[in-house]
């Protein structure tokens, strides 16, 4: 998949910086992120509580938290559009047709009130007058592509209704129905039974390949995304740690992080664990920028230069990149032996 | 302790027998648990598994007597248990001890880590003296420092390390039975490999028998010695964890299995119709699954198929069970290198 040149990428996220400022606590959530995602591409963004996956959807789509100041340096642009620039109004107005995002738990970003189809069309209705009926038959019309059964009954029912999985899909009508350039879902399946996830994705997954939009998945669980992303960016502690193709990543990945985090998880297949093995120690504080690599105190191949020393971006392959002193070691000696 | 196996030792811990759990609410009824039967032993550990809705958690409420059962009965070793707590006899109420998803929330925020420990103890009537060690060795066990973590509120611990806190507590009962309800679902996979750890042990050091429900195979085939698969309140399978998951006989683990996805391994064949499960709020005829099923028959909607034994200690409720050989076979295996084909 290459992009034309004069087609603006998706997403483009440029040495991304956000800190929470709270009275005099400040919070640094994300240091110096920077992501491309294609129109067309799958990437996911895989990281744990802490690892500032959240954040960076949220700036993405110009969500900000609310009685906080938040402090942003860097660069997004969806579709070439600047998001940081942009005031309020502008990304309302935007809302749901440059980026739009799937939540976690749709019984919660649906108004539990509000009749299914009004919800599914209203970034279509917020951005121009549309007559009730045409609305309504576009709302049955997204709800049937999203596989619900029953559309034109369903449309008319409260989100309280529903099951979950059929829930997640209302939410997906709805963050589709103006044709974004890029979706974003974020731990979109994470309250959904493992049955009900699976079909979830497959449906994102279907969506994306029909609309030629660019889809960021945000996960915990890295198995997720295989055979679903063609990319993968594995976060931790607010920086990017390792990205590179999916399959890549999560069978010889580079980073000693990526490493423990696949070790970590419980296998379905191979030999059954009895001592599973953990990463011990814990996530730096981020009251504080981090010095070095964030995850040096918990890594074993952790030298004195990772707690002071910012690590480089180390290119293991042609796409695959490593944030890693020791990776950067391992390169070096592989040009010396040549 | 000096080991004398007598007739009593091999005795279950814990059995269940029969378990029929239904909420009523005006003039609806919901069909929660349906004749389930399990037993345990000391040192192993049972999970149960299903999605949810499957009957999991309200089985282990009814173990420990939060909710009554409408019939069947709980025995702990060897003797009933009544149905509800508050009419549980004083001495065996410590005997069964549950551990939560949410770690924060299931310790006083008031209290430290310490004093969290020791209450169970005061109320058992230990001495003050010897509460203060039996604290340090139980933090010992789940493997936290107790001169740094002990005079710490659970607010200003991690949620792993609170996760360890409530197993210590729960251990401070000394009880028979400890039931893991989603222990490990809130944590992230890093943290959840040791608490997983630190269960393990404590199965095989102190003797407990476990409880363990998750909706997490992969966690459940790491951790637990039988699995019992659990759908809409009936049990559909149980047995020895690794030959049930390396063999499904019902239909449901099979399909539980194949969806989940799994780093470098491809998804297999999803083996279920995209139809939902019937309504929990109708009395239950014939498998719960049969809607969702791609063997079932006209016979699955009206007979409700018997728990049969279909292998030493393996015992499966479905009238066309699969061919065991066959599944295992069909089941993707991780390739040569790891990576995806």
């Amino acid at each position: 998949m290459t992009a034309t040149a004069i087609e603006a990428p998706a997403l483009e996220v440029e040495d991304l910086e956000v800190n929470f400022i709270s009275g005099d606590k400040v919070t640094y959530v994300l240091e110096g992120v920077s992501l491309e995602v294609r129109k067309g591409e799958a990437v996911g963004i895989v990281g744990e509580s802490g690892s500032g996956k959240s954040v960076l959807a949220r700036t993405i789509l110009g969500i900000r938290p609310r009685g906080t100041v938040v402090d942003i340096r860097g660069t997004v642009r969806v579709s070439g559009e600047d998001q940081l620039g942009a005031t309020e109004a502008q990304i309302r107005s935007r809302a749901g047709a440059l980026a739009s995002m799937i939540y976690q738990d749709p019984m919660r970003s649906l108004n539990p009130t509000v009749r299914v189809w009004k919800q599914i069309v209203e970034a279509i209705t917020n951005r121009r007058r549309v007559p009730g009926d045409e609305a309504r038959s576009r709302a049955v019309e997204l709800l049937r592509s999203v596989g619900v059964p029953d559309p034109e009954a369903r449309a008319l029912a409260y989100p309280g209704e529903f099951s979950g999985g059929m829930l997640q899909r209302v939410g997906i009508a709805a963050a589709i129905a103006a044709h974004p350039d890029l979706l974003l879902a974020d731990e979109p399946t994470t309250a959904l039974d493992v049955t009900v996830q699976r079909r979830v994705l497959d449906l994102l997954e279907e969506v994306r390949a029909a609309s030629g939009m660019g889809l960021v998945l945000v996960t915990h669980d890295l198995g997720l995304l295989a055979d679903r992303t063609d990319r993968t960016v594995v976060m931790y502690a607010g920086r990017i740690m390792e990205s590179g193709p999916t399959s890549i990543v999560a069978s010889e990945p580079a980073h000693p992080y990526t490493q423990g985090l696949l070790a970590a998880i419980p296998r379905l297949t191979g030999p059954i664990q009895r001592e599973l093995p953990a990463i011990g120690g814990s996530l730096p504080p981020l009251s504080a920028p981090r010095a070095g690599c964030p995850f040096a105190a918990r890594c074993p191949l952790a030298q004195d230069r990772c707690a002071i020393s910012r690590p480089p971006a180390v290119t293991v392959a042609e796409g695959h990149t490593a944030h890693c002193w020791a990776v950067a070691d391992q390169q070096d000696e592989q040009e010396a032996a040549k | 302790m000096t080991e004398v196996t007598t007739p009593a030792d091999e005795a279950p811990v814990l059995e269940v027998n029969d378990l029929e759990v239904r909420f009523t609410s005006g003039r609806s009824t919901v069909y929660a648990v349906n004749d389930v039967s399990f037993t345990m032993r000391a040192g192993e550990t049972l999970a149960l598994v299903g999605e949810s809705g499957s009957g999991k958690s309200t089985i282990a409420k009814a173990v420990v007597g939060l909710v009554e059962p409408a019939s069947g009965e709980v025995l702990l070793r060897g003797e009933a248990q009544a149905g509800d707590r508050v009419r549980r006899d004083r001495a065996t109420r410590g005997d069964i001890q549950m551990v939560f998803q949410n770690p924060v929330g299931s310790l006083n925020p008031f209290m430290t880590v310490e004093a969290n420990i020791a209450e169970p103890l005061r109320n058992r009537g230990v001495a003050k003296a010897e509460r203060a060690a039996r604290v340090r060795e139980l933090l010992t066990v789940v493997g936290l420092d107790a001169d740094t973590l002990g005079p710490r509120k659970p607010g200003e611990i991690s949620g792993g390390q609170a996760q360890r806190v409530s197993i210590a507590r729960a251990l401070a009962s000394e009880p028979a039975v400890l039931i893991a309800d989603e222990a490990v679902s809130a944590l992230d996979v890093s943290v959840q490999a040791t608490v997983l750890n630190v269960l393990r042990r404590v199965v095989d050091e102190e003797q407990v028998a476990m409880l363990f429900i998750s909706h997490d195979l992969a966690v459940v085939r790491n951790v637990s010695d039988t699995v019992a698969v659990l759908h809409m309140g009936q049990l559909c399978e149980i047995g020895p964890t690794e030959d049930i998951l390396a063999a499904p006989a019902h239909h449901y683990t099979a399909a539980l299995r194949a969806a989940v996805p799994e780093p470098g391994v491809p998804l297999g064949d999803p083996g279920m119709t995209d139809a939902d499960p019937p309504s929990p709020r109708i009395r239950p005829t014939g498998c719960s699954f049969r809607d969702r099923c791609l063997a079932a028959t006209s016979r699955c909607a009206e007979v409700l198929p018997p728990l049969t034994m279909v292998g030493p200690e393996r015992a499966v409720a479905c009238h066309h069970p699969l061919d065991r050989d066959a599944v295992a076979s069909a089941i993707p295996s991780v390739t040569a290198q790891g990576a995806l084909a």
